[in-house]
């Protein structure tokens, strides 16, 4: 027995990982990746991995602003139909093949075949000319604004046209770009790991190589890290924190995304049509203590119809938690004895919560119901099965959340509030339909024009925020915690997370 | 003997097959759309509508299944929705280190579970079998996640002597999660052994064989035990079939790509290959252990016979 204990122990401590000599990052995360094909990726983690091993003609930056990455410089006509890149030269894929309009025509064909779940990027695109070996242009079918967003988006990143060709969809398990990072290996449901490019055309990666693991439990992540098994973690799970910020070893990081959580409020029901029970609702949440409690506290209250970090986002005044103006209103309205509605949340545990406090406080005004809590999949099916002609509109308020995922004001709006966007097309779950918005949200797109975009959102955000359409809660910080060795890896505010600069300390 | 086994192996196939129209039916029950959940949060219509198409999922749900049926014929489970990776190319990704956690478990569990019982039946009343269930009842009511959790902290966090999680091929990164997962099952079998035990004891051969003057040790390990593990064989065999099945809670506390994180990552995103596979699987692994089981009482206990 006691031999038997001796040799267990011996084989632990062989097995004990040893991390001398090379620069290797563990990156422990909540989620698994799902494909490696930008064109055909649709979660924002797989699309993070993918940044670290492609690169677009544009980019976002820490901030979420464009800058250009594999494209010089850009124009663009007035009318906003034609946008023209300048690419840079010189560059090559991993795979020694050369970076070149040729490479860019067979990327945005490919996308534009629409065969791939983030073909709709180019759905504006009516053709793709090579002007010469580095310049192309896109030509539209209508006025497109912020098409540059959509190239700047990380479905758009251009792969190398030698293994699309090679590996055709199958590319998915094999991609090669241009960027910071070689793709070495990917388990499915385990890990990816990349290497790094010592060739690499924007100065030297000073790693050697990131293994991305999913690590679902989050307690499990935090001990990854706090045992120096993993050098950052994300997300950092907020109930944690207070352990987190006592270890000497590790930094938190924290800052504000461009994740809105809002109740939807079904305006095809009387009540909710009213736009002085919307207010009054909005007077009757008491925001603090929902990102206190339900949150953690990592969140910041929401203060337009756009979160701080998007395109063209303007501040509005908040809606306080007010009782007796919230009380006033709805009497105003004629709602004095208040109605029932149903709440209906995904299951997660934080929105779970959140519906409840909301369910609680709007109790206080007279708005009573039951909460009806499913599972993701079950709360797109039952949002998307109503009809703008139901009979007989469902008198619900969901919890909603989105993150414009091109960084930019059109996506943030568009979907959610244009008259277009009811459900089953896009994401008007409450089915608000306003002339104005509709009229602002085609103004912005009109132009690409900066100024004259960001006058469109700015009067677009100004009307709207009094029109109460949701019930306006906040915006979520991102947190992340990682080893105090390491520097240069952080989250961006859609969620995802840049590796290129990352520096890990002896 | 073996004709049995053969045809024991036989009448498999038709409890799969109802078992695949269970499943099939099952899963499309769901509510929940794959093809939604496949376009992400801010998808539109016609992307939805694009991958609907891909899927097949815009045919009659008959269809579907004959399809589904005809493929499953000649032994292909189809892709996964998710990845567009073949299901059969995941599940073996998955099942070895399921099967390595089971194993593993298993093992452990079975040896000390037993062990337990057997000296809480043998010193029945005493300090003995008071010490033994009380360490089996704790092992039972401890929920595997806090168990998994608090030993993560201990022997990782601030001994550092264990991998938190993962699985790299390492023998130390088995030891944490097979504890944990063998933790409820020795339990169990403890408890299981000690009644079995107490049952066989009360049995008259056992009173025969003493009044015959065989020695209490014999009594108790050639009469009594040999009895009460046919009993306990049935239980080590459902809990396997369990295991088999990859333990949710300790897959996703340790990190360990098994099949049960497969489970809740597909029917998180109605990935209906996926869940069709893993049913069929599970159906598969019962009606199998079931008939191991069986074979075992034969070897244990000459009486029992099949012809």
């Amino acid at each position: 027995m006691k031999r038997m204990v001796l040799t267990l122990l011996a084989l632990v401590l062989l097995a004990a990982p040893s991390y001398a000599g090379t620069k290797d990052i563990i990156y422990a995360s909540e989620s698994t990746a799902k494909s490696l094909d930008p064109h055909d990726t649709s979660d924002t983690y797989s699309g993070s991995i993918q940044r670290a091993i492609m690169q677009g003609l544009m980019g976002f930056d820490k901030d979420l602003h464009i800058i250009p990455l594999l494209a010089e410089s850009y124009t663009f006509n007035p009318e906003a139909t034609q946008f023209t890149f300048k690419l840079r030269k010189g560059i090559k894929f991993h795979d020694g093949t050369p970076f070149n309009a040729e490479a860019v025509r067979i990327n945005i064909e490919r996308m534009m075949t629409g065969k791939y779940k983030r073909s709709s990027l180019m759905k504006p695109v009516k053709e793709l000319v090579v002007l010469d070996a580095y310049t192309v242009q896109f030509n539209l079918k209508e006025p497109f604004g912020a098409f540059v967003n959509a190239i700047a988006h990380p479905g758009s990143l251009i792969q190398s046209p030698k293994a699309i060709e090679t590996y055709g969809d199958e590319v998915s398990k094999h991609p090669v770009g241009t960027g910071p990072f070689i793709f070495d290996e990917w388990v499915s449901g385990d890990h990816v790991t990349i290497k790094k490019n010592p060739d690499y055309w924007r100065g030297e990666v000073k790693v050697d190589s990131i293994t991305f693991r999913p690590i679902p439990e989050s307690g499990s992540r935090l001990a990854m890290l706090r045992a120096g098994q993993a050098q950052y973690i994300y997300p950092m799970p907020a109930e944690l924190l207070k352990i987190a910020e006592r270890d000497k070893k590790i930094d938190i990081l924290k800052q504000p995304s461009i994740i809105a959580r809002y109740l939807v409020l079904n305006t095809q029901f009387k009540p909710l049509a009213n736009v002085k029970v919307r207010q009054a609702i909005n007077y009757a949440l008491d925001k603090q203590a929902i990102m206190k409690i339900a949150w953690g506290g990592a969140a910041t209250q929401l203060d337009s119809i756009l979160p701080p970090n998007l395109q063209f986002y303007k501040k509005q005044s908040a809606w306080p938690y007010d009782l007796a103006k919230a009380k006033a209103l709805m009497k105003e309205a004629g709602y004095e004895n208040g109605f029932e509605v149903v709440f209906i949340t995904p299951n997660a545990s934080n929105r779970l919560r959140a519906t409840e406090m909301t369910q609680q406080q709007l109790k206080k005004i007279g708005i009573t119901g039951k909460i009806q809590s499913m599972d993701i999949a079950s709360f797109y099916n039952k949002l998307e099965g109503h009809k703008v002609d139901d009979t007989t509109p469902l008198p619900f308020i969901a919890f909603g959340g989105w993150s414009a995922s091109t960084g930019d004001a059109d996506w943030g709006t568009r979907p959610l509030l244009s008259t277009d966007a009811f459900p089953p097309s896009m994401s008007n779950f409450g089915f608000f339909s306003d002339e104005k918005v509709d009229g602002f949200i085609k103004a912005g797109l009109a132009s690409a024009d900066p100024k004259v975009r960001e006058k469109a959102y700015a009067d677009l955000q100004d009307y709207i925020w009094d029109q109460a359409p949701w019930g306006y809660l906040m915006v979520d910080s991102l947190v992340a915690a990682k080893s105090k060795k390491l520097t240069g890896i952080y989250p961006l505010p859609d969620g995802a997370f840049s590796v290129e600069a990352a520096e890990l300390a002896d | 003997m073996i004709k049995y086994f053969l045809k024991r192996c036989i009448a498999i196939l038709p409890v799969l097959l109802v078992v695949s129209i269970l499943a099939f039916a099952f899963v499309h029950l769901l509510p929940g759309d794959p093809a939604r959940m496949m376009a992400g949060d801010d998808a539109d219509a016609a992307t939805i509508e694009m991958l609907r198409q891909e899927l097949g999922l815009d045919k009659p749900l008959p269809m579907q299944y004959f399809t589904y049926m005809g493929k499953l014929a000649k032994g292909d489970l189809g892709m996964s929705l998710r990845t567009k990776i073949p299901v059969y190319d995941e599940l073996r990704l998955r099942y070895t280190p399921t099967m390595y956690l089971a194993m593993a478990g298993m093992a452990w569990s079975v040896i000390i579970g037993v062990f337990f019982g057997a000296v809480a039946a043998i010193y029945n009343g005493k300090w003995q079998d008071y010490t033994a269930m009380l360490v089996s009842v704790s092992g039972i009511s401890v929920p595997q996640f806090w168990l998994g959790l608090l030993a993560i902290q201990l022997f990782s966090v601030h001994l550092g002597w264990l991998p938190v999680a993962g699985y790299t091929g390492k023998f130390s990164e088995l030891i944490l999660p097979a504890f944990t997962l063998g933790a409820t099952v020795a339990a169990i079998m403890a408890r299981f052994t000690l009644s079995a035990f107490l049952d066989v004891l009360d049995e008259e051969y056992i009173s025969t064989a003493r009044a015959k003057g065989v020695t209490e040790t014999l009594v108790m390990w050639k009469h009594a035990f040999r009895n009460a593990l046919i009993p306990v064989i049935t239980m080590v065999g459902l809990q396997f079939g369990f295991l088999l099945g990859g333990s949710v809670v300790v897959e996703t506390v340790f990190a360990w790509p098994g099949l049960g994180r497969y489970m809740i990552e597909a029917v998180a995103v109605r990935d209906y290959p996926v869940l069709q596979a893993l049913l069929l699987l599970y159906s598969f692994h019962f009606v199998f252990i079931n008939l191991l089981v069986d074979m075992v009482y034969a070897l244990i206990n000459p009486e029992i016979r099949y012809e």
